[in-house]
């Protein structure tokens, strides 16, 4: 399994979680919500951090390319983690405006990241760090 | 591909978006103007004006926004000196479409030839260039197929000025009209529609990707299939073909979206079954009489283009507002997500209203065809205030945060 299938599975793990979220909210299911929504962003935090900490540094040395794709990556984790903030706030207090307004945004800000790492970066970390593959299968 | 860091300044697409609805509301008004007989008369004078204001004065300022901004996200397409070229074809294309009306009202061919004067030199400019930095770019963009068509229109609209005012050069009227209205209709609008929907439907609907023949092949035999209708009447017959693969398609990820509750999903999908309804039967009822011509034209805008449209706004322009505002307040800030500025219920709101412009577009037109500008008014207004309150709501954000940033930054330690 290469790189990018392993991450994009991951990508598409978080996505029905979120997805099955905000059902919940929009029908005012708020303890399936509040455990749906703890369940994505750990998911997402255990992606990014995994991203963070093991793909990014080695794909920066091997590459030589710091400051680049990945410091856009990372400030667009940040941009996510604030809004994941938002959303397990909204479930806790049971505001679906709050919460819809918070998964939308995080579903299109996530949409449009994974595409970027999933038709670029990823191929990329395939191409140069092959045999980082085995650890994230 | 997607690059939200190649996103225009978001002014520049939000004035052609801010443009629209005044030209819907001024073709609304120009409509209760007119009389009973003027109604049925497709190429009465005043129809002519209102249609040419529908189409480049509402849809033109929508679609042309939607190109400049998607151009640049999806393969990084930028002018050097940005906000003056969008002023500058924002500029072009208001004053085009206003000369273009009141050349067609008084059926003035000073006015006409200068209007189809500046429309040409605009749109042709726009076209090669943006054709010229696809080709640069390496990128096999499906927006090129629409480009073409907005050159080509731009192209057919020229020459039947000229025929009109010179008679030259020496093509049939009633060929060149065709020509204008599919390509304008086919090869522009409904291309970049589904262009648009290629990249945003998945994306905003989380629905499945599109099947890859479809995205490969589909722009490509859509431009035939209206080129076939251009040569020969009989080519109607197979356009509906493409727009039927595409709408199998479309209903299929809206069925497998995973945000079933988004209104969103539901205007893509009525607006997309209205849409492909009216060409199924437009070769067979568009010469039938001038009164099936304006219904289906009218069905094919009010309960086709304007729900996807009004999904399309009201997804991109709070997206793009709230990118532009996390800019400018990397973090922190009232603003923490898009729905506080363009909350769903406005959405909602907006998709009864114009669901509810298509179902009763053909009973109003038989019964009590004034109360369809009043309609339209009611929907210009809504989507107006929209936009107003949305772009109003980020800036009072941006300068609240930058305001509390210097006050905290200038406290003595």
């Amino acid at each position: 399994m290469s790189i990018t299938s392993a991450l994009l599975q991951q990508h598409r793990h978080c996505d029905d979680y979120l997805a099955q979220a905000e059902a919940t909210a929009r029908a005012g299911q708020w303890s399936d919500c509040q455990k749906l929504t703890s369940i994505f962003c750990q998911t997402t935090l255990a992606h990014f951090a995994l991203e963070e900490d093991s793909l990014f540094p080695v794909f920066e040395q091997a590459s030589g390319m710091i400051g680049g794709p990945t410091q856009v990556m990372r400030n667009e984790h940040a941009q996510a983690r604030d809004l994941m903030q938002g959303l397990q706030e909204a479930a806790a207090q049971q505001d679906s405006d709050d919460f819809i307004g918070c998964a939308e945004t995080l579903l299109l800000l996530l949409q449009q990241h994974n595409m970027k790492e999933e038709n670029i970066l990823y191929p990329m970390c395939d191409r140069t760090i092959p045999h980082l593959a085995e650890e994230f299968a | 591909m997607f690059l939200p860091e190649f996103s225009l300044p978001v002014r520049i697409p939000l004035r052609f978006f801010r443009t629209a609805p005044w030209w819907l509301a001024l073709s609304a008004l120009l409509l209760l103007t007119l009389d009973a007989d003027q109604w049925q008369q497709r190429f009465a004078p005043p129809m002519l004006a209102i249609t040419h204001l529908l189409a480049l004065g509402f849809l033109g300022n929508i679609m042309l926004g939607a190109l400049l901004q998607v151009s640049a996200v999806l393969t990084g397409v930028r002018a050097k000196h940005a906000p003056f070229w969008g002023m500058a074809l924002w500029l072009v294309l208001q004053l085009g479409t206003a000369m273009l009306a009141l050349g067609l009202w008084q059926m003035q061919p000073v006015l006409l030839q200068a209007a189809a004067a500046i429309l040409f030199c605009g749109l042709i400019s726009l076209a090669l260039w943006l054709l010229h930095r696809f080709w640069r770019s390496g990128t096999r963009s499906v927006l090129s197929w629409p480009v073409i068509g907005l050159g080509l229109t731009a192209v057919s609209g020229t020459l039947l000025v000229g025929i009109l005012s010179y008679g030259f050069p020496a093509i049939g009227l009633n060929e060149i009209l065709r020509a204008h209205i599919v390509l304008a209709s086919i090869t522009w609008l409904i291309a970049l529609i589904i262009a648009v929907a290629f990249t945003v439907v998945p994306m905003f609907l989380v629905a499945p990707a599109w099947p890859q023949a479809l995205n490969r092949w589909l722009l490509p035999a859509l431009l035939l299939c209206a080129l076939a209708a251009v040569m020969d009447a009989r080519g109607l017959t197979i356009l509906c073909l493409p727009i039927l693969a595409w709408l199998f398609g479309l209903l299929r990820l809206l069925q497998n979206s995973q945000r079933r509750a988004d209104p969103a999903r539901y205007l893509w999908g009525w607006g997309a079954v209205n849409m492909a309804l009216v060409l199924a039967l437009l070769p067979w009822l568009v010469d039938v009489s001038d009164t099936a011509s304006i219904l289906m034209a009218g069905h094919f805008v009010l309960a086709g283009v304007l729900p996807i449209i009004t999904a399309m706004l009201a997804k991109i322009i709070p997206f793009l507002l709230w990118l532009d505002y996390r800019l400018q307040v990397p973090s922190g800030g009232k603003l923490r997500h898009m729905g506080q500025l363009f909350p769903e219920r406005w959405l909602k709101r907006l998709a009864y209203l114009s669901i509810a412009m298509g179902i009763t577009f053909w009973p109003l037109f038989q019964l009590t065809f004034k109360a369809i500008p009043i309609i339209i008014l009611l929907y210009a207004g809504a989507i107006a205030y929209c936009l107003r309150r949305s772009v109003q709501t980020q800036q009072v954000a941006i300068v609240q945060a930058k305001t509390l940033s210097a006050q905290t930054s200038n406290q003595p330690k």
